[in-house]
């Protein structure tokens, strides 16, 4: 369960005395609050994978394209390779991509299903790229997140074990308290919850990009 | 070869059945769109409840029943101004639904509590609480009305539950995630999907052992990548179409020699289908490109893609 996942990852090692445990999970709790929406759902089939999405491998090509497979490389074609950057890059607009294949389809002479299998190709293979870099991007985030949960546990109980050591009584347990005296906890409180709200836009980055190569395989497709 | 051949013959002395209207609910986007099959467009988009699933019409066609999950409730359309009648009460969190012959009882799998409601419409009553598996899901009604299974998704079991006295009859273990079942129309097998575990299971209604377990590997992609959903099977009992999920396919299934025939491409993330009466075109829900697909089912090939609201689901077509 991802609450477990989380919870685990604020988990301070026991130390044998209640109070500072109390301190802990009272931190652990504020920070919950705010890191749960993004990381609901899934199974925890790999550590570092933050998303309620599935991790999954690269776009087949047999899950988007029923046409033929060709042999050749797509960026011998400059044509194709041209086209296939454009088609791929998020800054061209899907609506944008049919017409510029219509246009590639008209002009592109006998060896027509050839040059738009090959344009699939070449699109697919710049869309799985990018998708790679993104997940490999969404894992670093992950591990960056982990390592300042840590880092705010152990300073919480750093400044915890001073304040008992000096006797400052009771009112040391409320989160408040020590946040208003070490204003860094605060900071890096602040920051992982920023990203984790963040992680929830982050997250559909992937789905975006399986859902454009789906839309270029279809347009490429009807072509043929 | 022949069959198809004769198939294509059959379709081209069908009467033509006039136009019917298919359902279509759009989990995210809460809305249902409603598509003419003679012009193959949508017609009318008409607003749900919140996380609009499970869709049925009633035999005569007067009313459409839509599970608005996160509602709690089942709301009823009159499919005539498709103005929203009425919200049944249909315990927390309904995803899918069954409904007898006579349409005035409703079996639904309530996803959150671990039990199946079953409801009175006319008196909008629930009659019994079935508690079963966790997270319930398929839900499916034997042709006689005697027989109700559910499957669960966590306890990957096809539950068999007396119609009338609700009593557990059975469980059988199928593979992880069964998603759907489905009974041929003469009463005889019940198909039941597992999403996670890639099959179908098809077991024996009378002694409730599993005779088949379809696998399907498509070329190309990855066991992951298929994960079984919904099915259809045509009148005659000898054609059940299976929804592959994010294999973005639909298997054509041989009901009698369990061959597979066909991998039909059709939207991104595939989930529910609907045969129209004549059984011409089967139209599959496709969640993630937020369209549906409209097969040939003579031609067992996919004609259209027709734009709808977002992350379509369940597909219901009005009786003719």
């Amino acid at each position: 369960m991802p609450k477990d996942k989380l919870a685990l990852m604020l988990r301070r090692p026991c130390k044998g005395r209640l109070e500072a445990r109390g301190r802990s999970r009272l931190l652990a709790a504020a920070l919950l609050l705010f890191a749960t929406p993004a990381l609901a759902g899934g199974p925890p089939v790999d550590d570092d994978w933050p998303c309620q999405q599935r991790k999954t491998g690269a776009i087949s090509r047999a899950a988007i394209w029923a046409g033929p497979e060709v042999s050749g490389r797509w960026d011998d074609d400059a044509q194709v390779a041209a086209l296939a950057r454009k088609l791929a890059s998020r800054r061209t607009p899907l609506d944008e991509a049919g017409p510029l294949i219509d246009a590639f389809a008209k002009e592109a002479g006998a060896d027509k299903d050839k040059r738009l299998t090959l344009l699939f190709d070449g699109t697919l293979d710049l869309i799985n790229g990018e998708r790679n870099k993104v997940m490999a991007a969404i894992t670093r985030y992950a591990r960056g997140q982990k390592a300042l949960a840590a880092k705010v546990r152990d300073d919480a109980d750093k400044v915890a074990d001073a304040q008992e050591g000096q006797g400052y009584g009771q009112d040391i347990t409320a989160p408040d308290a020590l946040e208003k005296a070490h204003p860094e906890l605060k900071w890096d409180k602040r920051i992982f919850d920023d990203r984790a709200q963040a992680l929830t836009y982050v997250c559909e980055s992937p789905v975006l990009l399986e859902k454009r190569a789906f839309a270029l395989a279809r347009a490429i497709q009807e072509k043929l | 070869m022949i069959a198809l051949r004769l198939a294509l013959v059959a379709c081209l002395f069908a009467s033509p059945a006039g136009a019917t209207r298919i359902y279509v609910t759009n989990e995210k986007s809460n809305d249902i769109s409603v598509i003419d099959s003679d012009t193959l467009a949508v017609t009318q988009t008409v607003k749900a409840g919140r996380r609009p699933r499970g869709v049925r019409v009633s035999p005569d066609g007067k009313w459409l029943y839509v599970c608005a999950s996160d509602e709690d409730g089942i709301q009823v359309f009159d499919t005539a101004s498709m103005k929203l009648l009425r919200t049944l009460e249909s315990g927390p969190d309904p995803e899918q639904f069954a409904m007898n012959a006579a349409g005035d009882l409703l079996y639904i799998a309530n996803e959150d509590n671990a039990q199946v409601t079953v409801l009175d419409v006319k008196k909008n009553q629930v009659i019994a609480n079935v508690p079963v598996g966790v997270e319930p899901e398929g839900m499916a009604l034997s042709p006689d009305g005697a027989v109700l299974v559910n499957t669960s998704e966590t306890t990957n079991m096809a539950h068999f539950i007396d119609a009338k006295t609700f009593a557990r009859i059975d469980n059988v273990l199928v593979d992880k995630r069964p998603r759907y079942a489905l009974f041929t129309p003469d009463g005889s097998k019940l198909w039941v999907s597992s999403e996670v575990g890639g099959t179908v299971s098809v077991i024996d209604a009378k002694t409730h052992q599993i005779v088949k377990k379809l696998r399907f590997d498509v070329p190309g992609l990855t066991r992951e990548e298929v994960q079984p959903v919904g099915m259809r099977v045509t009148g005659d009992g000898k054609t059940v179409f299976v929804a592959l999920g994010p294999a973005n396919r639909v298997a054509v299934v041989d009901a009698e020699t369990f061959e597979i025939r066909k991998y039909i491409l059709v939207g991104q993330r595939v989930w529910h289908m609907a045969l129209t009466p004549d059984e011409k075109y089967l139209f599959t829900a496709n969640g993630n490109s937020n369209d549906v697909t409209v097969i040939d089912v003579a031609a067992l090939k996919a004609i259209k893609s027709i734009p709808v609201g977002q992350a379509p689901l369940g597909v219901a077509a009005a009786p003719n």
